[in-house]
């Protein structure tokens, strides 16, 4: 089809998904401009940007978000590897394998994504007072990952399940043990399916609020997503600031994301049901 | 090729009916493997999953105030939740709020996915795709807060917009007002196109077969036809998965309360889970706060296996 007459076909398509997209970003390109704003220039214009731009804003919200930037790495960091490994290994056992319990097991799984996890979090407090795990990387990670696991196995399982048999019944013949088959052929023909888990993985860890709020009691390690909520309390009266604030906490998933986009959509492409 | 001792080495001889590639498959892995596989999911959902759930029911029937242990009391917890008044309130709440948020989320996300898919251009459904998916990167916390700012009373976005064009008179405090502060919750990231559910049911349109939909369209049927006798149908089984799971983050929302409007004024945004967590971290009553986790659950439950019935009536899945 040539190219004027595709337009002809798309343009009304394309006017309201522009519509949809003005509205949805309006409010982040306002805080982007703002940010650069002192309170003085923010009361005078609302919308526009205004000179001289105040990049000092972002020099006074660094120190207490590069603190929670770092603190959110370091608790997604392991939360991301521990699970993508148990939920690969998990998914590709339910795939490939058939053995006793296989549907019981795997209902018994899926049916975790039904419990709220917020009733989950008052036995849990108790666990971590009881080991002594509050402040504690694992008393973080660990919970997070259990979460997170449920639909890891799910995502892996389907992706796992559209490999060809073939692949690995030629790998048996030429001798190759289970686990060299999942290190070898699954997990390598599995990676735009690791990407888009981990993507999800790091939405999750990165916006829990409940669980940091609960299981952290010193302030200085508190992820971002707390960290930004308690710093818009200190400085709520200073837009500017604040707004800086605000695009500091969402650029490193934003930066992240640029890179493993394309790997993210293509995990996602084989479709998820129920 | 090293030659390998173990019992996975394949009996060639079996291999010929398409039968025995089934028996096959079962019959020469050793039964622990899948096992083996499955053992640190397992101990993990087990330590933080199953045994916390099984506890949190178990307090419930117990005065609880960590870290003394629980004291039995009965149905005592019970009785005084549904006599609540702030609790049964919270209840009516959030079933508007989980209803109001999954139906705009719901539609919002097919409405999203049915205009990109039916773009001619590949690279323009890409570019579309790539726009709709960059806001789900922004930190839930800050949107949380910058769509605080939209509705702020004083230098609120959605005031200045609309004293702006002169459709108000004088700005309002969005969240300030019992009237409009649960609705305001529900519309937060309006359009709210962008999202999980857009990216599952993009993805679950473009994998349709389109042999069908040529037939359709040379059978005369509109594009707009299709998309109610065609698509809807087919993607039935991702649409129950996004409406299970848009159902159960609305039943348990926590983060809005919490963020934007600690479940006021007068209680009007007072959500069971915000409201759990109140009970059990502000004012340490753990056992009463089980309870109205295991309430919560138990409607979570009900609810989900009602999509699951709903979804399964009919035994079979058209087949696109």
């Amino acid at each position: 089809m040539s190219q004027s007459s595709a337009w002809r076909r798309d343009w009304p398509l394309m006017l309201i998904l522009l519509i949809l997209a003005i509205i949805t970003y309006v409010p982040f390109v306002f805080t982007v401009i703002n940010s650069f704003k002192i309170n003085a220039q923010f009361f005078q214009e609302f919308w526009l940007p205004t000179l001289p731009l105040h990049p000092e804003n972002y020099v006074r919200a660094w120190p207490a978000m590069g603190r929670a930037i770092f603190n959110s790495f370091t608790y997604s960091i392991p939360t991301l590897v521990l699970t993508l490994v148990i939920s690969g290994l998990a998914g590709y056992a339910f795939a490939r394998y058939r053995f006793p319990g296989r549907n019981v097991l795997f209902v018994a799984i899926l049916a975790l994504i039904m419990i709220p996890g917020i009733l989950l979090v008052i036995p849990m407090f108790s666990v971590i007072i009881a080991l002594d795990w509050g402040d504690t990387l694992q008393g973080v990670v660990l919970p997070w990952v259990s979460v997170e696991i449920v639909f890891g196995t799910f995502l892996m399982r389907t992706f796992f399940e559209t490999l060809p048999q073939e692949y690995f019944e030629a790998a048996r013949l030429d001798g190759a043990n289970e686990f060299t088959l999942l290190i070898r052929i699954a997990v390598p023909l599995a990676l735009p399916a690791f990407s888009t888990l981990a993507i999800l993985d790091l939405l999750f860890s990165w916006n829990d609020i409940i669980w940091p709020l609960v299981a952290i009691f010193d302030s200085g390690r508190l992820p971002v997503s707390i960290g930004v909520l308690s710093f818009a309390g200190q400085y709520g009266t200073d837009y500017g600031v604040t707004f800086a604030s605000y695009v500091i906490a969402s650029l490193p998933l934003i930066i992240i994301f640029a890179f493993t986009s394309r790997r993210f959509m293509d995990g996602l492409s084989g479709g998820l049901s129920i | 090729m090293r030659p390998s001792s173990n019992q996975t080495v394949e009996p060639k001889t079996d291999s010929r009916t398409p039968l025995s590639r089934w028996k096959l498959r079962s019959g020469f892995v050793p039964i622990y493997v899948p096992f083996l596989f499955l053992i640190p999911a397992l101990i993990l959902l087990l330590s933080f999953r199953y045994i916390p759930a099984v506890s949190a029911i178990f307090h419930s029937f117990t005065y609880w105030n960590i870290p003394e242990p629980g004291e039995f009391i009965g149905l005592e917890n019970y009785q005084a939740l549904f006599d609540d008044p702030i609790f049964i309130k919270s209840l009516g709440n959030i079933l508007k709020y989980m209803v109001g948020r999954t139906a705009l989320v719901l539609v919002m996300a097919f409405v999203g996915a049915e205009l990109v898919y039916n773009l001619t251009s590949d690279r323009w459904r890409n570019i579309w795709r790539m726009v709709f998916t960059i806001p789900m990167v922004i930190p839930i916390t800050v949107n949380l807060l910058v769509w605080q700012q939209v509705y702020a009373g004083r230098q609120g976005m959605l005031n200045e917009f609309l004293t702006g064009i002169g459709a108000m008179a004088r700005p309002y405090p969005w969240l300030g007002r019992p009237d409009t502060a649960l609705p305001a919750l529900i519309f937060i990231g309006f359009p709210a196109v962008a999202g999980f559910g857009f990216l599952i049911i993009l993805a679950a349109l473009q994998n349709l077969s389109s042999e069908v939909n040529d037939a359709a369209l040379i059978d005369g049927c509109s594009r707009l036809r299709r998309v109610f006798a065609i698509d809807l149908p087919a993607i039935r089984g991702p649409l129950a998965l996004i409406l299970i799971l848009s159902l159960n983050q609305g039943m348990q929302e926590f983060a809005p309360m919490l963020v934007m409007t600690q479940g006021g004024p007068i209680n009007t945004t007072m959500s069971p889970a915000y409201y759990l967590y109140i009970q059990g971290f502000t004012y340490g009553k753990h056992g009463y706060a089980s309870a109205i986790g295991t309430v919560l659950m138990l409607m979570t439950l009900a609810l989900s296996i009602f999509i699951l019935r709903m979804r399964y009536r009919r035994a079979y899945d058209v087949a696109v």
